[in-house]
Protein backbone atom coordinates (compact mmCIF):
# COMPACT_ATOMS: atom_id res chain seq x y z
CA UNK A 1 0.00 0.00 0.00
CA UNK A 2 0.93 3.35 -0.93
CA UNK A 3 1.84 6.11 1.49
CA UNK A 4 -1.32 7.70 0.58
CA UNK A 5 -3.51 4.67 0.62
CA UNK A 6 -2.59 4.25 4.21
CA UNK A 7 -3.31 7.88 5.15
CA UNK A 8 -6.85 7.61 3.14
CA UNK A 9 -7.21 4.27 5.49
CA UNK A 10 -6.08 5.17 8.49
CA UNK A 11 -5.28 8.57 8.92
CA UNK A 12 -2.43 9.89 10.90
CA UNK A 13 0.64 7.14 10.48
CA UNK A 14 3.99 7.63 12.98
CA UNK A 15 6.85 6.12 12.08
CA UNK A 16 7.99 2.64 14.55
CA UNK A 17 11.07 4.77 15.75
CA UNK A 18 9.30 7.33 16.66
CA UNK A 19 6.58 5.59 19.38
CA UNK A 20 10.06 3.13 20.24
CA UNK A 21 11.40 6.52 21.36
CA UNK A 22 8.41 7.60 23.23
CA UNK A 23 8.27 4.57 25.32
CA UNK A 24 12.35 4.31 25.40
CA UNK A 25 11.90 1.08 24.24
CA UNK A 26 13.76 -0.74 21.40
CA UNK A 27 12.45 -0.54 18.08
CA UNK A 28 12.37 -5.07 18.18
CA UNK A 29 10.33 -4.89 21.64
CA UNK A 30 8.09 -2.09 20.41
CA UNK A 31 7.19 -4.21 17.18
CA UNK A 32 6.81 -7.05 19.28
CA UNK A 33 4.69 -4.87 21.38
CA UNK A 34 2.32 -3.92 18.32
CA UNK A 35 2.15 -7.42 16.97
CA UNK A 36 0.53 -8.89 20.26
CA UNK A 37 -1.72 -5.84 19.94
CA UNK A 38 -2.84 -7.06 15.85
CA UNK A 39 -1.78 -3.22 14.91
CA UNK A 40 -0.72 -3.71 11.21
CA UNK A 41 3.00 -2.50 10.64
CA UNK A 42 3.78 -1.30 7.06
CA UNK A 43 6.63 -0.76 5.38
CA UNK A 44 7.51 2.42 3.04
CA UNK A 45 10.20 3.29 1.52
CA UNK A 46 12.98 3.23 4.07
CA UNK A 47 11.01 3.45 6.95
CA UNK A 48 8.54 1.37 9.34
CA UNK A 49 5.12 3.22 10.05
CA UNK A 50 1.79 2.73 12.16
CA UNK A 51 -1.34 3.81 12.38
CA UNK A 52 -1.40 6.22 15.37
CA UNK A 53 -5.31 6.07 16.23
CA UNK A 54 -4.70 2.11 16.54
CA UNK A 55 -1.68 2.96 18.82
CA UNK A 56 -3.34 5.41 20.90
CA UNK A 57 -6.43 2.84 21.41
CA UNK A 58 -4.24 -0.25 22.37
CA UNK A 59 -2.59 1.44 25.27
CA UNK A 60 -5.29 3.63 26.80
CA UNK A 61 -2.61 6.73 25.58
CA UNK A 62 -6.41 8.65 24.72
CA UNK A 63 -7.47 8.17 28.32
CA UNK A 64 -4.57 9.28 30.00
CA UNK A 65 -5.34 12.75 28.83
CA UNK A 66 -7.36 14.81 31.35
CA UNK A 67 -7.68 17.89 29.04
CA UNK A 68 -11.43 17.81 28.36
CA UNK A 69 -10.85 19.44 24.71
CA UNK A 70 -8.20 17.15 23.55
CA UNK A 71 -10.54 13.90 25.16
CA UNK A 72 -13.79 15.92 22.64
CA UNK A 73 -10.92 15.32 20.29
CA UNK A 74 -10.34 11.61 20.79
CA UNK A 75 -13.94 11.39 20.78
CA UNK A 76 -14.40 12.64 17.46
CA UNK A 77 -11.67 10.65 16.09
CA UNK A 78 -13.55 7.38 17.36
CA UNK A 79 -16.82 8.86 15.49
CA UNK A 80 -14.74 8.59 11.96
CA UNK A 81 -12.95 5.63 12.53
CA UNK A 82 -14.01 2.10 13.23
CA UNK A 83 -12.30 -0.06 15.76
CA UNK A 84 -9.91 -1.60 13.42
CA UNK A 85 -8.85 1.77 12.84
CA UNK A 86 -10.16 2.57 9.37
CA UNK A 87 -12.34 5.07 8.66
CA UNK A 88 -16.20 4.96 8.80
CA UNK A 89 -17.77 4.71 4.88
CA UNK A 90 -19.55 8.24 5.05
CA UNK A 91 -23.00 6.20 5.36
CA UNK A 92 -21.85 5.05 8.97
CA UNK A 93 -20.54 8.29 9.97
CA UNK A 94 -23.46 10.21 8.43
CA UNK A 95 -26.30 8.07 10.36
CA UNK A 96 -24.34 8.03 13.57
CA UNK A 97 -24.69 12.06 13.27
CA UNK A 98 -27.82 11.57 12.84
CA UNK A 99 -28.75 9.70 15.51
CA UNK A 100 -26.89 11.96 18.11
CA UNK A 101 -28.56 15.34 16.60
CA UNK A 102 -31.92 15.39 18.50
CA UNK A 103 -29.93 15.65 21.47
CA UNK A 104 -28.02 18.85 20.09
CA UNK A 105 -30.91 20.16 18.46
CA UNK A 106 -32.73 20.14 21.97
CA UNK A 107 -29.80 21.96 23.93
CA UNK A 108 -29.56 24.53 21.22
CA UNK A 109 -33.49 25.14 21.60
CA UNK A 110 -32.76 25.57 25.24
CA UNK A 111 -30.17 28.09 25.16
CA UNK A 112 -32.66 29.78 22.69
CA UNK A 113 -34.87 30.24 25.38
CA UNK A 114 -32.97 31.26 27.97
CA UNK A 115 -31.90 33.69 25.80
CA UNK A 116 -35.31 34.94 24.93
CA UNK A 117 -36.40 35.14 28.45
CA UNK B 1 -28.64 45.64 -9.63
CA UNK B 2 -27.27 44.09 -6.18
CA UNK B 3 -28.11 40.24 -6.49
CA UNK B 4 -29.74 38.34 -3.05
CA UNK B 5 -27.09 38.75 -0.02
CA UNK B 6 -24.53 36.35 0.40
CA UNK B 7 -25.55 33.26 2.55
CA UNK B 8 -23.05 31.93 4.98
CA UNK B 9 -22.20 28.32 6.45
CA UNK B 10 -19.40 27.99 9.36
CA UNK B 11 -16.79 24.96 9.80
CA UNK B 12 -16.92 24.07 13.29
CA UNK B 13 -12.60 25.43 13.60
CA UNK B 14 -14.37 29.08 13.26
CA UNK B 15 -16.41 28.35 15.71
CA UNK B 16 -14.37 26.26 18.47
CA UNK B 17 -11.61 29.56 17.71
CA UNK B 18 -14.26 32.01 18.96
CA UNK B 19 -14.92 30.16 21.63
CA UNK B 20 -11.34 30.57 23.00
CA UNK B 21 -11.11 33.61 22.41
CA UNK B 22 -14.32 35.04 23.67
CA UNK B 23 -16.14 36.10 19.88
CA UNK B 24 -19.04 36.94 19.69
CA UNK B 25 -21.28 35.85 16.62
CA UNK B 26 -22.58 39.38 15.77
CA UNK B 27 -18.65 40.81 15.95
CA UNK B 28 -17.38 37.51 14.11
CA UNK B 29 -19.56 38.32 10.86
CA UNK B 30 -21.93 41.16 11.14
CA UNK B 31 -25.76 41.00 10.61
CA UNK B 32 -25.49 38.22 7.94
CA UNK B 33 -27.17 34.77 7.49
CA UNK B 34 -24.57 32.38 8.79
CA UNK B 35 -25.39 28.75 9.60
CA UNK B 36 -23.73 25.51 10.74
CA UNK B 37 -24.69 21.96 9.66
CA UNK B 38 -25.70 19.22 11.83
CA UNK B 39 -21.88 17.50 10.97
CA UNK B 40 -20.66 20.82 12.20
CA UNK B 41 -22.71 20.97 15.51
CA UNK B 42 -22.13 17.24 16.03
CA UNK B 43 -18.22 17.94 16.24
CA UNK B 44 -18.49 21.04 18.62
CA UNK B 45 -20.36 18.88 20.73
CA UNK B 46 -19.94 15.09 20.89
CA UNK B 47 -17.81 13.85 22.90
CA UNK B 48 -18.35 16.75 26.17
CA UNK B 49 -20.23 16.54 29.28
CA UNK B 50 -23.49 18.42 28.96
CA UNK B 51 -22.49 20.75 31.57
CA UNK B 52 -19.25 21.48 30.58
CA UNK B 53 -17.85 24.76 30.10
CA UNK B 54 -17.02 24.04 26.38
CA UNK B 55 -20.11 22.38 25.91
CA UNK B 56 -22.20 25.36 27.16
CA UNK B 57 -19.77 28.10 25.28
CA UNK B 58 -20.63 25.85 21.97
CA UNK B 59 -24.17 25.95 22.48
CA UNK B 60 -24.52 29.82 22.83
CA UNK B 61 -22.83 30.40 19.79
CA UNK B 62 -24.37 27.67 18.05
CA UNK B 63 -27.88 29.31 19.16
CA UNK B 64 -26.81 32.59 18.01
CA UNK B 65 -26.13 30.99 14.59
CA UNK B 66 -29.04 30.12 11.99
CA UNK B 67 -30.74 26.32 12.45
CA UNK B 68 -28.12 23.82 11.03
CA UNK B 69 -28.42 22.16 7.82
CA UNK B 70 -29.85 18.82 8.12
CA UNK B 71 -27.75 15.80 6.21
CA UNK B 72 -30.07 15.56 3.27
CA UNK B 73 -30.23 12.91 0.54
CA UNK B 74 -28.94 15.53 -1.61
CA UNK B 75 -25.82 16.83 0.42
CA UNK B 76 -25.17 12.84 1.09
CA UNK B 77 -24.68 12.03 -2.91
CA UNK B 78 -22.72 15.41 -3.19
CA UNK B 79 -20.28 14.37 -0.32
CA UNK B 80 -20.04 10.82 -1.70
CA UNK B 81 -18.90 12.26 -5.34
CA UNK B 82 -16.56 15.21 -3.18
CA UNK B 83 -15.08 12.30 -1.54
CA UNK B 84 -14.62 10.21 -5.50
CA UNK B 85 -12.87 13.36 -6.13
CA UNK B 86 -10.96 14.33 -4.21
CA UNK B 87 -10.31 11.55 -1.90
CA UNK B 88 -6.56 11.64 -3.21
CA UNK B 89 -5.75 15.04 -2.33
CA UNK B 90 -2.31 14.75 -0.20
CA UNK B 91 -4.21 15.54 2.85
CA UNK B 92 -7.52 13.58 1.78
CA UNK B 93 -10.63 14.45 1.81
CA UNK B 94 -12.18 13.23 5.10
CA UNK B 95 -16.23 12.51 5.30
CA UNK B 96 -16.89 15.27 7.40
CA UNK B 97 -15.27 17.86 5.40
CA UNK B 98 -17.08 16.58 2.25
CA UNK B 99 -20.60 16.92 4.14
CA UNK B 100 -19.53 20.22 4.77
CA UNK B 101 -18.42 21.52 1.63
CA UNK B 102 -21.32 19.36 -0.26
CA UNK B 103 -23.80 21.24 2.20
CA UNK B 104 -22.21 24.54 0.77
CA UNK B 105 -22.51 23.50 -2.53
CA UNK B 106 -25.54 22.16 -2.46
CA UNK B 107 -27.23 25.35 -0.53
CA UNK B 108 -25.33 27.95 -2.41
CA UNK B 109 -23.62 29.22 0.69
CA UNK B 110 -19.82 30.45 1.15
CA UNK B 111 -17.80 28.37 3.93
CA UNK B 112 -16.27 30.04 6.31
CA UNK B 113 -13.06 28.01 7.71
CA UNK B 114 -9.83 28.64 8.84
CA UNK B 115 -8.79 24.97 7.55
CA UNK B 116 -8.20 25.67 3.98
CA UNK B 117 -6.27 23.17 2.73
CA UNK B 118 -9.28 21.01 3.65
CA UNK B 119 -11.22 22.87 1.09
CA UNK B 120 -9.07 24.62 -1.15
CA UNK B 121 -9.19 21.82 -4.40
CA UNK B 122 -12.94 21.51 -4.52
CA UNK B 123 -13.79 22.99 -7.71
CA UNK B 124 -16.30 25.85 -7.46
CA UNK B 125 -16.42 25.93 -3.90
CA UNK B 126 -16.89 29.54 -2.64
CA UNK B 127 -15.21 29.85 1.04
CA UNK B 128 -13.71 32.46 3.20
CA UNK B 129 -10.14 32.05 5.04
CA UNK B 130 -10.93 32.90 8.43
CA UNK B 131 -7.74 31.96 10.11
CA UNK B 132 -6.11 34.77 12.18
CA UNK B 133 -9.43 36.87 12.33
CA UNK B 134 -9.40 37.82 15.92
CA UNK B 135 -10.74 40.23 18.93
CA UNK B 136 -10.94 44.00 16.96
CA UNK B 137 -10.61 43.06 13.48
CA UNK B 138 -13.63 44.19 11.44
CA UNK B 139 -16.28 41.56 10.21
CA UNK B 140 -15.12 38.91 8.42
CA UNK B 141 -17.05 39.77 5.46
CA UNK B 142 -15.59 42.77 5.00
CA UNK B 143 -12.37 41.70 6.29
CA UNK B 144 -11.66 39.04 3.94
CA UNK B 145 -12.44 38.16 -0.05
CA UNK B 146 -14.53 35.15 -0.94
CA UNK B 147 -12.33 32.72 -2.63
CA UNK B 148 -13.14 29.74 -5.35
CA UNK B 149 -12.01 26.53 -5.07
CA UNK B 150 -9.87 25.09 -7.73
CA UNK B 151 -7.00 22.42 -7.73
CA UNK B 152 -4.00 23.80 -7.55
CA UNK B 153 -0.61 23.38 -9.32
CA UNK B 154 0.92 22.70 -6.03
CA UNK B 155 2.21 19.10 -4.86
CA UNK B 156 -0.99 18.97 -2.92
CA UNK B 157 -3.16 18.31 -5.69
CA UNK B 158 -0.91 16.30 -7.81
CA UNK B 159 -2.28 13.07 -7.18
CA UNK B 160 -6.02 14.88 -8.14
CA UNK B 161 -4.37 15.95 -11.17
CA UNK B 162 -3.09 12.62 -12.11
CA UNK B 163 -6.33 11.05 -12.20
CA UNK B 164 -8.18 13.52 -14.13
CA UNK B 165 -5.66 13.45 -16.66
CA UNK B 166 -5.67 9.19 -16.84
CA UNK B 167 -9.60 10.07 -16.92
CA UNK B 168 -9.09 12.22 -19.57
CA UNK B 169 -7.18 9.86 -21.56
CA UNK B 170 -9.19 6.98 -21.20
CA UNK B 171 -12.19 8.83 -23.44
Amino acid sequence: MSDIDLRVRYGVMVPLADLARLFHAHQRAMRAALERRSIPIYEIGSSVVVPLRLVERAFGLEELLDDPDVRHQAALDRARYRLDGTRKPLEEYVAEVDARAGRWKASIEEARSVEAG
Amino acid sequence: MAGPPDRYIVDACVVARMRRMGMDVLATFGPVDVVPSLVVVDELLFGLPEHHPIYEANVGLLADLGDPIENEPEIFFRATDLLRDYGRHHEPLEERDAMIAAAALVHDRILITSNVSDFHFIEGLRYLDASGHGVGDAPLMQARDVLIGAISSSPCCELIRADRKRRRSRV
